[in-house]
């Protein structure tokens, strides 16, 4: 999995280091709902079994696969 | 406090406390805050930041109070 330095520095946090790459993998080639931003990165969602079904957020850059974030989005109603 | 800046994407990020986050928001399409589980602010992530701030310059200075 491509990551960026921003994500490679959270992710050496708590609050980020137990999201697991499979999930972020998961919503990459599963996802629920799909964004694009104006600067072309791309905002995926998918619901997450394994963490009470919550929606990841994972967001790639134009490129589309380099991952930059990835974290469980509360705002997320399951609507885009 | 501590800041980042990570070129390969411009992103700038401001942490203001250690703390881990609990809850990551959108204040605009390219910012993002985190909070902990009490609410308070513990980072803010700014996207294409050159494009927003000057990221070569930085101040920093305490305001004391006039007497």
């Amino acid at each position: 999995m491509e990551t960026t330095s921003y994500f490679k520095h959270r992710r050496e946090k708590p609050d980020r280091s137990w999201i697991q790459d499979e999930w972020i993998e998961y919503v990459v080639a599963n996802p629920e709902f799909e964004e694009i931003q104006t600067d072309g990165r791309i905002r995926r969602w998918a619901k997450i079994e394994q963490a009470n079904n919550r929606y990841l957020r994972v967001v790639i850059l134009d490129d589309n696969q380099t991952v930059h974030n990835a974290f469980f989005d509360r705002t997320f109603g399951g609507e885009k | 406090m501590k800041i980042s800046y990570f070129s390969d994407t411009d992103t700038l990020l401001v942490e203001f406390t250690s703390g881990d986050a609990n809850d990551t928001r959108d204040l605009d399409e390219n910012t993002l805050a985190e909070y902990d589980q009490a609410g308070n602010l513990i980072s803010i992530t700014m996207e294409h930041a050159s494009k927003r701030t000057d990221i070569n310059t930085f101040s920093y200075s305490t305001q004391a109070l006039a007497a």
